[in-house]
């Protein structure tokens, strides 16, 4: 993803979901955490801080905090605890198709956090 | 002062002797070396963990009447260059060397109040701070990021073979006699090896079959502090290996930090044992790591190493990680039991270094798939014989960082076990050079992070 290209999905980021922060550590990928983004109808808590990792090359990761569970009180399946930059986050499974010629940041993350939406 | 305004500055081990060379008196000025560093905020101090150190060129200094260094302003440009770009803090180091009690002069105060502030406007997120290292101590002023006055409260910890701590000369350095049940102990660790066991903070991560072993010999051997991370409750096949574990913690369904804390209390009260009940990497669980002083993984998964590896260079922390594995092959009839005990210095080689740690083997216990589908390790083969040799090395690893008994080998090495021979054998080991836990991780501190 080009220096343009972030500049300008992080301001949409800001736009969509508030209060967000931006880190740059050594490895030459890109830090966006969301202070709190809102999560589907049901699940628990209602919102949750996110985490998007953008590596210098290929598809965005996206983490948010563990313990979350769906609407019908279920916690997801295929789900882990990891550590990023020294701090815990939840590492899911996804699967939506992601461009990032003509996707943006904002999709990707609403496309991640859809998936809570689905029971299992 | 308070003791939570404690900075303690880390000097990983491949950058210690540059840094003790670059600081010999020179024939006409002291010398000056430049360090940039990361820190990283805990509940009682604040690190500062050094990543580069840039000694002064010979140019660099002018010619004057003094005795200090002075030193042209042009010459720190390239540093300051990468400290900007590498959103990194500046540290000055200079030496008084000799023995007992260090201070900065008048010329390195007014030196300091000049330059760090300015330090500050360039990288306002890091701290800044000038250091005069002595022989055994060091004293310091610190600006953190978002004040103005100035942090003198500070340890140096030089990370080598053994950590040599230098302590500023406002804290207060405990000489006093062995206790009655280290008595025997101190006539190989001696006075000051016994502070330092006594002052030493050390987490075991994993408390069954090797950490439990780790966590009764700590107790005997009367560290500060043993932090005991696991989250599981013991059950009744952990009674084959788990020290101090009775049928009725089986029944109560206590968890294993209860019957280690337990363990640690009827061999010596005076060893605080902290449990924390989450596993790696819960965020609990990862603050509690931060605060000590050595880690001890006594893991058996390699997804839980690598969290592990990751944290303990990030924060700086010598890290001792042993491991086993027992094949019994019923077919050949051939069993090989082997294992290893390493003692990973920050700057020296991690498990990534030497594939102890590699990507295969991750994939290995996820069946190829992301991270999210581990279920945890297989059950494999346990001896409590064998895990209580690899503890004992172990914790003789602890003794060795903490009191410095045993003289450098002078190569990177690492224990191998063989249960059948009956042997622990030194293997020698390399670091590699464009590792990228070691590049990227190594020293990395807590994030930047900037409002957008």
């Amino acid at each position: 993803m080009t220096e343009d290209a972030l500049k300008t999905d992080a301001v949409a980021l800001k736009e969509t979901y508030g209060e967000m922060s931006i880190a740059k550590p050594a490895g030459g990928a890109t830090l966006i955490r969301i202070s709190d983004a809102p999560l589907p109808k049901g699940c628990t808590p209602s919102s949750t801080p996110a985490l998007l990792v953008i590596p210098g090359q290929g598809r965005p990761v996206l983490y948010v905090k563990p313990k979350l569970k769906l609407s019908n009180g279920v916690e997801p399946r295929s789900t882990s605890v990891v550590t990023v930059e020294g701090e815990e986050w939840m590492q899911f499974s996804y699967n939506f198709p992601w461009d990032e010629n003509t996707n943006s940041l904002v999709q990707f993350v609403a496309a991640g956090l859809r998936r809570f939406a689905k029971l299992e | 002062m308070k003791k939570n305004n404690l900075v303690e500055v880390r000097i990983p081990l491949h950058l210690n002797a540059l840094l003790d060379k670059s600081l010999a008196f020179n024939s006409w000025h002291e010398s000056v070396v430049f360090g940039l560093a990361s820190h990283a905020r805990l509940r009682h101090k604040t690190l500062l963990l050094v990543k580069k150190i840039f000694p002064l060129p010979a140019e660099a200094y002018i010619r004057g009447a003094a005795h200090g260094a002075r030193w042209h302003g042009r010459a720190m440009i390239p540093i300051l260059n990468e400290a900007i770009s590498e959103k990194l803090g500046i540290i000055i180091f200079h030496a008084h060397l000799h023995r007992g009690a260090v201070s900065l002069s008048g010329d390195d105060r007014r030196s300091a109040m000049t330059l760090l502030p300015m330090f500050q406007n360039s990288v306002g997120s890091r701290p800044h701070a000038s250091f005069v290292l002595g022989e055994d101590h060091a004293a310091g002023m610190v600006l953190m990021p978002e004040q103005s006055g100035f942090q003198e409260l500070i340890r140096v910890r030089c990370l080598g073979n053994a950590i040599r701590d230098l302590e500023c000369n406002e804290q207060s350095i405990s000489r006093g006699l062995p206790d009655e049940i280290h008595h025997r102990q101190a006539l190989l660790t001696g006075t000051v090896g016994e502070q330092s066991i006594k002052r030493a903070k050390i987490s075991v991560v994993g408390l069954s079959g090797g950490g439990s072993h780790v966590v009764q010999q700590l107790a005997h051997m009367g560290v500060g502090e043993i932090i005991g991370i696991d989250g599981e409750k013991v059950e009744t096949s952990n009674r084959g290996r788990l020290i101090g574990m009775t049928g009725l913690d089986v029944l109560l369904l206590r968890r294993k930090t209860s019957v280690m804390a337990r363990m640690v209390r009827r061999i010596n009260r005076r060893v605080k044992f902290t449990g924390v009940p989450h596993h790696l990497p819960r965020q609990p669980a990862i603050d509690a790591l931060k605060e000590s002083d050595i880690v001890i993984g006594c893991l058996d998964n390699y997804h839980a190493k690598a969290d592990l590896q990751e944290l303990a260079w990030r924060y700086m922390i010598p890290y001792i990680d042993i491991g086993m594995l027992i094949r019994p092959d019923k077919q050949s009839r051939q069993i090989t039991i082997g294992g290893n005990v390493l003692t990973l210095i920050p700057g020296g080689f991690c498990q990534w270094c030497n594939d102890f740690l590699s990507e295969e083997k991750l994939k290995e216990e996820t069946g190829g798939r992301p991270r999210s589908y581990f279920e945890g390790s297989k059950k494999q083969a346990q001896v409590v014989s064998f895990n209580g040799t690899l503890a004992s090395q172990a914790v003789t690893e602890v003794l060795k960082l903490l009191t410095g008994f045993a003289p450098p080998t002078g190569e990177f090495t690492f224990k191998k076990f063989d249960g059948l021979e009956g042997t622990l054998q030194n293997w020698i080991v390399k670091k590699k050079n464009d590792c990228s836990c070691c590049l990227n991780l190594l020293g990395g501190g807590d994030p930047v992070w900037e409002q957008v």
